[in-house]
């Protein structure tokens, strides 16, 4: 009965995964657009770019197991997410010494 | 001679050039000198006369005219052309336009001399000398009717040469608005005679409308529009609305008097003697148009009688000498359209060229008492000034004699328009043409005696004119006492007439003495009316108060004064006609044409708006549109796919 539950509870499969990627790719994305700190933004395009990853793995698991595109995908998506945070980390490090400010709503330099 | 006539162009061209040194060299400092620009323009103007001299010799021994033509546009079969046509009307133009002009330019040479616009004047002058030279040369309609707009635009420029005073700059506007409508008039009728004739200028040889086959497009166009002669006719009176308005004819003569504003070197040279004898230059050349349609000469010669007398009565009642000079020119000018219009071609023509010679020598006499009053034209304010400037008032005394018929060369032109009215059988135009002579003589005679004769009435101190200005009016004088005389044709001397129309079959005029006798008795009666009335010694004789007898003529006194209502009722008539229908169409223009393009521009103003919402500059909304429009887009498509 136990054996039962516990199977049932992690049987997981492909649609789980997926799932959780997509709930992850929300929490990102209304990360993304609500944060006002800037730091805040930059963690949420990782939680965005995780979600990709869980995406990829997961596809690579169930469908092409005997390929392992997927994970490698990954695997470089990381090595650039990591490259890219710390490009955002710099920019925002130079902006703030011209701008004493990480609030979003106060960095509008992109209107023409 | 071969050699002038082959080159007659020049004469035109060499006006131009000056123009063109003149005004573009103006600035330089060899013009400090104002002598070089008279040189300048003096220099060629005598060659041309020159020219003109030796091509008048020429025509005297050839009948064929000589014609050069150069093709300037081809559109399909369309060929339109420039050339110089040498014909014994075109010479006698251009003596007249070279001899008046030439000695115009001297006499404003000390005219003009302490005006600013001194080379811009003489500037002016050129463009002048060119346009009336080519429209004299012109060997088609087409050209001619470049060249006529030509001296339009540089009689507007004269006229307004003193474009700072209000009155002139309106003066030359209204000239320039007055002649568009002639000039519309031209236009159509020549578009409606090529219209019709195109078959035959396309067989023919000679140039599209030229002059030389004219006679045979006319004949062509009558029987293409044969079934119709009311359309030839129309045809025909359009093209006689050009000369209507250029020479200052009945309903569009309003523009000459008012063009006295420009210098008085002007109002002698192009409203005078040229430019508004074009348009009876026009007249003759076109004749054989005019001529296959009685309606059209019908109508030419009562435009021509009108004209005459509306223009004699208002002159005899005008204060100012200009504007009854110009009043004359007018009626003078009717004389000639009447001619025209009667069929006394060569008598039409022959009374332009005295006109022209001693028309512009009263103007320049007019001008000289002006120039030495201090621009003082007002009559009221002259008097005596035969003491004070003895050449101009003898000089003035033959140009009355002369444009009043009593002896001098004016007798012998109005002689032949008179006869020429009596053998073409048009007794009323004949009497009108006669009671015109005698006002004329009144008119003419009243101006000089206000002018010259009794006591000085003025403040200024006159001061007489100098060498410069009386020595042009002492050679006119020459001309104007004996030219028609010397070509009347009569005592063994040369006939302008057989000149004139070597082709066109010679009228043998009877020779009755009767006519000339009684002109000669309408006119003395003219000049002892005038002399009872204005010389104060014969008028205390009789005892006549001339303020009495003006109130005893009040209504006709009041009808002349006011120039027959004509300007206020053109006035009025463009206050309750024209202006309300130019204000519908400027508002039509203001709030529907405009309407509409403001419209898009502002449908155009309105998405920029909304769309600028978007660009606030900050990274979040973008990624929220981004994001926003990407489920839109997916939800839109999930939709499209599940149905």
């Amino acid at each position: 009965m136990f054996m039962e539950i516990f199977s049932v509870i992690f049987n997981v499969g492909l649609t789980h995964y997926l799932i959780l990627g997509a709930i992850m790719f929300c929490i990102g994305l209304l990360g993304l657009i609500i944060s006002r700190n800037v730091i805040r933004v930059l963690m949420s395009i990782e939680i965005l770019l995780c979600s990709v990853n869980i995406n990829f793995a997961a596809f690579a698991n169930y469908v092409d197991i005997n390929n392992i595109q997927g994970q490698i995908f990954a695997v470089f998506i990381i090595a650039v997410a990591a490259a890219e945070a710390a490009l955002g980390l710099a920019i925002l490090l130079s902006l703030y010494r011209n701008k004493p400010t990480i609030d979003t709503e106060e960095i509008s330099e992109l209107k023409g | 001679m071969e050699f002038f006539v082959k080159n007659a162009g020049i004469i035109a061209l060499l006006p131009l050039w000056v123009f063109l040194i003149i005004m573009f060299g103006q600035n330089l400092s060899i013009y400090e000198n104002k002598k070089f620009t008279l040189w300048l323009t003096a220099t060629s103007t005598f060659a041309g006369l020159i020219c003109s001299s030796f091509i008048l010799a020429w025509t005297m021994s050839h009948n064929e005219p000589y014609i050069q033509n150069f093709i300037w546009l081809e559109a399909g079969y369309i060929k339109l052309s420039v050339g110089v046509i040498v014909d014994n009307l075109s010479a006698m133009m251009l003596m007249v336009v070279t001899s008046v002009s030439l000695l115009i330019q001297i006499y404003s040479h000390e005219y003009m001399n302490k005006d600013e616009g001194y080379h811009r004047f003489f500037a002016y002058l050129n463009l002048f000398n060119f346009s009336m030279l080519g429209l004299v040369l012109s060997t088609n309609l087409f050209q001619t009717y470049i060249f006529w707009e030509l001296v339009g635009v540089s009689s507007y420029l004269l006229i307004g040469f003193w474009f700072r005073r209000p009155s002139a700059s309106s003066a030359a506007t209204k000239a320039f608005i007055i002649n568009r409508i002639g000039d519309c008039g031209l236009l159509l009728g020549i578009l409606g005679f090529l219209f019709f004739s195109i078959i035959f200028w396309l067989n023919s040889s000679d140039v599209f409308l030229g002059f030389s086959s004219l006679p045979q497009a006319a004949k062509y166009v009558y029987a293409a529009t044969g079934s119709t002669p009311m359309l030839y006719t129309i045809i025909a009176v359009l093209i006689f609305l050009g000369p209507v308005a250029k020479s200052a004819q009945f309903p569009l003569h309003t523009w000459l008097p008012d063009a006295m504003e420009g210098p008085t070197p002007i109002s002698a040279l192009i409203h005078a003697a040229t430019m508004v004898a074009a348009g009876v230059y026009l007249i003759a050349r076109v004749y054989p148009i005019f001529e296959l349609s009685n309606d059209a000469m019908t109508i030419i010669a009562w435009t021509g009688a009108i004209t005459a007398i509306m223009g004699a009565t208002i002159a005899i009642t005008q204060q100012d000498i200009k504007k009854a000079l110009a009043y004359s020119t007018c009626s003078q000018l009717g004389f000639m359209v009447m001619a025209m219009g009667a069929g006394a071609y060569a008598a039409g023509l022959f009374h332009l060229m005295t006109h022209a010679y001693f028309k512009a020598m009263l103007f320049l006499c007019s001008g000289a008492v002006i120039h030495g009053l201090n621009n003082q034209q007002d009559m009221k304010y002259m008097g005596g000034l035969r003491k004070h400037m003895p050449a101009v008032a003898y000089t003035y005394l033959i140009g009355c004699l002369a444009i009043s018929g009593i002896f001098l060369s004016g007798f012998w032109s109005k002689e032949e328009i008179f006869s020429g009215l009596l053998a073409n059988n048009h007794i009323v135009l004949l009497i009108i043409a006669l009671i015109v002579a005698g006002m004329t003589s009144f008119y003419m005679f009243r101006t000089y005696f206000l002018t010259f004769e009794g006591e000085y009435r003025g403040n200024e101190h006159p001061h007489n004119a100098s060498k410069v200005i009386t020595l042009p009016l002492i050679i006119f004088a020459i001309p104007s006492a004996i030219i028609g005389f010397i070509l009347c044709g009569k005592f063994g001397l040369p006939s302008f007439d057989n000149f004139i129309s070597p082709t066109h079959e010679i009228v043998e005029h009877s020779e009755n003495f009767i006519l000339p006798v009684i002109s000669l008795i309408i006119s003395l009666a003219g000049f002892g009316l005038a002399m009872v009335l204005y010389v104060d010694k014969y008028r205390d004789k009789l005892n006549i108060n001339l303020d009495n007898f003006i109130q005893k003529v009040k209504p006709a006194y009041n009808f002349s004064t006011n120039l027959w209502y004509i300007d206020k009722s053109y006035y009025k008539l463009i206050d309750y006609m024209v202006i309300p229908v130019c204000k519908l169409m400027s508002n039509f223009d203001k709030y529907i044409v405009d309407g509409i393009v403001n419209l898009i521009a502002l449908m155009t103003g309105f998405s920029g708006w909304v769309l600028r919402l978007f660009q606030n500059g900050n990274v979040q909304t973008y990624a929220t549109i981004l994001f926003g429009g990407l489920m839109l887009l997916t939800f839109v498509l999930t939709i499209y796919w599940l149905l």
